[in-house]
């Protein structure tokens, strides 16, 4: 039986395969085997199970990116495809070329030149001083890292760039591009062609503009105006023939954006270069509106033009608050008797005093009507709809002082200083020009205009006698003869003038420098206005000056305009 | 950890799968934080680049995302590997 037993176990560890490990007992007492590396392991056939898990693996590999496919090409596949052909046509702007810009001799202000980008043209302008505030700058179109425009027109951001800018842009036209998966230009194909914007004339002479520029920026660097602004009109048409503003900007930087540090320079300087003085600058007038409160009075019958009136140093009222106190109202200079003309020619205060506001026997026109014939020739009023909309200004009024001064009343000592043109009387130049245009012209307030050949529409015919307008004429001619524009005596051409020298805040150490009138005087055809901006008041020199220079220079190169 | 390291091929196969599932469906950020977590987890995870060159292959176009480029999972996935082999020593060292 024991022999049996024996047998049988011999037969059965016959069959045990033997492990390799049993053989070789010791390898298993090596310490740290790296296992990754397959140390202390017996290469043995691999198994079933290993086969059967990977194949599971890559067949769930396969099934998931097989679901992906799935989705991507049933699911998702009409949405993807309409996107994949939207992103391979490209809609893309075709630009239209800007229209040119001329002044009135046909001279290019602002024209196209080909730049670094073959779609845009850069827009430039012609490289002198005075232009900036009437010609602008443009917004150029702008496309972002990936070439897609998001900004497809030039947009005009001032001047006439702005204000014309849907007749200067045109239409742009459209053209197809096709690009491969990595964005790569395959093909182009114009489908609509572009309309280039219409070319526009200035009534401006920008030979004109850029001498009165030079002669304002001139004066006021010499004697320390902090800034100033001229326009010249046609006193018929209302065609204007120069308008600048002192200090401007480049328009060509501006359009350009290279340089941050002038853009930087201009934003911050507190002459503020992008103020266009002509429009929208408001200043003090003070004795320029001298010549409407003598046609109001005139109109009115309120004094004969050749009666005198004392222009002795100062006028004096009693003290509304303390009677026994007189309150001295004084002139610039005791000017002697003066009639109207004189009064104008040599500005004396006493007389507008005195016709304004009434003295004595003297009747004034009283507030309310200086505040009916400023507003008649266009001052406290907008120019309504056009390229020269800018600044309305102010006309000091009992309601408006009240309103401004919680409820403090009219004294006869404002209807004084604002029949002076001060107090807080406030005009722009344009409508300065206007206004005197008007006196040249008997009595048409015009529209101005900047389009060359254009007529300007009347705003409103004055209901005033031509002979009140040559009275004031006559006034003007004399203050250009003897009087406060004597720096406008001129052998080239007669001119008539007045003069303002505006005192401003309280300590009026600070003046602005005005000169307006027209030329020829005989047969006017242009009317000026030149305003040189917060200069000491012990300056002699001021925007007479300025204007001289600019008549002097255009006695010899423009001579046209004295014809 | 224990548990990674003692089945260590097997996890490394299983996250494998997982990273391709998620190459195929998820997004973007969650793909780039799968591959952190994988450079945290495993020793010299060298997937992390063929993951890169992968999906670059499937989805890399130019003109679109950062600096243009059409290989911009693989060069994230360069620094990675190295960055997740350095801090993997350091932690080791402290």
């Amino acid at each position: 039986m024991t022999r049996k037993l024996r047998k049988l176990f011999q037969r059965r560890s016959s069959l045990h395969e033997i492990d390799p490990d049993e053989i070789f007992l010791d390898s298993h007492n090596i310490p740290q085997f790296d296992t990754d590396q397959f140390e202390g392991r017996i290469d043995r056939p691999i198994s079933r199970m290993s086969l059967i898990m990977t194949l599971l693996a890559f067949a769930l590999i396969l099934c998931v990116y097989l679901s992906r496919v799935w989705d991507l090409q049933v699911v998702k596949g009409a949405d993807f495809n309409q996107k994949s052909e939207n992103n391979r046509l490209r809609h893309s702007p075709i630009f239209a070329a800007r229209g040119v810009i001329y002044d009135r001799n046909n001279v290019e202000l602002g024209w196209n030149a080909p730049g670094d980008d073959a779609d845009v043209s850069l827009r430039k302008y012609k490289n002198i001083p005075g232009l900036a505030h009437v010609l602008g700058y443009v917004r150029y179109p702008s496309k972002d890292s990936s070439g897609f425009y998001y900004r497809e027109d030039f947009e005009g951001v001032d001047g006439v760039e702005k204000y014309f800018n849907d007749k200067l842009r045109g239409t742009n036209g459209l053209k197809l591009i096709e690009v491969d998966a990595h964005g790569k230009v395959q093909s182009e194909n114009g489908i609509q062609a572009p309309k280039e914007g219409e070319n526009i004339a200035l009534s401006i002479d920008s030979r004109v503009q850029s001498e009165l520029h030079a002669a304002i920026k001139h004066i006021a660097e010499s004697v320390g105006f902090n800034g100033g602004g001229g326009i010249i009109m046609d006193v018929h048409t209302g065609e204007v023939i120069a308008m600048t503003s002192y200090p401007e900007f480049d328009p060509q930087i501006m359009s350009d954006r290279a340089d941050k540090t002038l853009i930087t320079k201009y934003l911050t300087d507190k002459n503020t270069p992008f103020l266009d003085r002509v429009i929208d600058g408001l200043y003090t007038p003070g004795s320029i509106v001298k010549p409407y409160v003598a046609l109001g009075a005139l109109k009115e019958n309120i004094i004969d033009p050749n009666t005198n009136i004392l222009g002795t140093a100062y006028i004096s009222i009693k003290n509304q608050y303390d009677p026994t106190q007189e309150t001295l109202f004084r002139d610039w200079k005791a000017q002697g008797l003066v009639d109207m003309r004189k009064a104008i020619a040599v500005s004396s205060d006493v007389y507008f005093y005195e016709i304004g506001g009434g003295y004595k026997d003297q009747k004034g026109l009283g507030i309310a009507k200086l505040d009916h014939y400023f507003q008649l020739f266009g001052f406290g009023e907008q120019i309504k709809d056009s390229f020269f909309t800018g600044g309305s200004g102010f006309i000091p009024t009992p309601e408006l002082k009240a309103k401004q001064f919680n409820g403090e009343s009219w004294r006869l000592g404002d209807t004084y200083h604002t029949a002076i043109g001060q107090y807080s009387f406030q005009v722009t130049p344009i409508q300065m020009v206007r206004a005197v245009a008007s006196i040249a012209n008997n009595g048409a307030l015009l529209n101005p205009t900047i389009l060359k050949d254009q007529q300007g529409s009347v705003e409103r015919q004055l209901d005033i006698p031509a002979s009140d307008f040559e009275v004031i004429r006559e006034g003007m001619r004399k203050g250009a003869l003897e009087g406060t524009g004597v720096s406008l005596n001129v052998p080239y051409v007669h001119m008539a003038t007045k003069s303002g020298t505006a005192e401003l805040g309280v300590t009026k150490e600070n003046v602005n420098s005005w000169m307006t009138g027209f030329f020829p005087y005989e047969n006017p055809r242009y009317a000026f206005a030149v305003v040189l901006e917060r200069g000491s008041r012990h300056n002699l020199i001021g925007a007479g000056a300025a204007m001289r220079e600019t008549i002097d220079w255009m006695s010899k190169n423009t001579p046209e305009y004295f014809k | 950890m224990d548990f990674i390291k003692t089945y260590n091929i097997q996890i490394r196969i299983a996250a494998a799968i997982l990273m391709l599932a998620l190459i195929a469906w998820a997004p973007w950020w969650l793909i780039i934080l799968a591959m952190i977590a994988g450079g945290i987890c495993f020793d010299v995870y060298y997937e992390v680049l063929i993951f890169g060159v992968m999906i670059d292959a499937l989805y890399g176009t130019s003109g679109q995302g950062i600096f243009n480029l059409q290989i911009k999972y693989t060069l994230i996935a360069i620094p990675l590997f190295f960055i997740a082999i350095m801090l993997r020593k350091r932690l080791r060292t402290k």
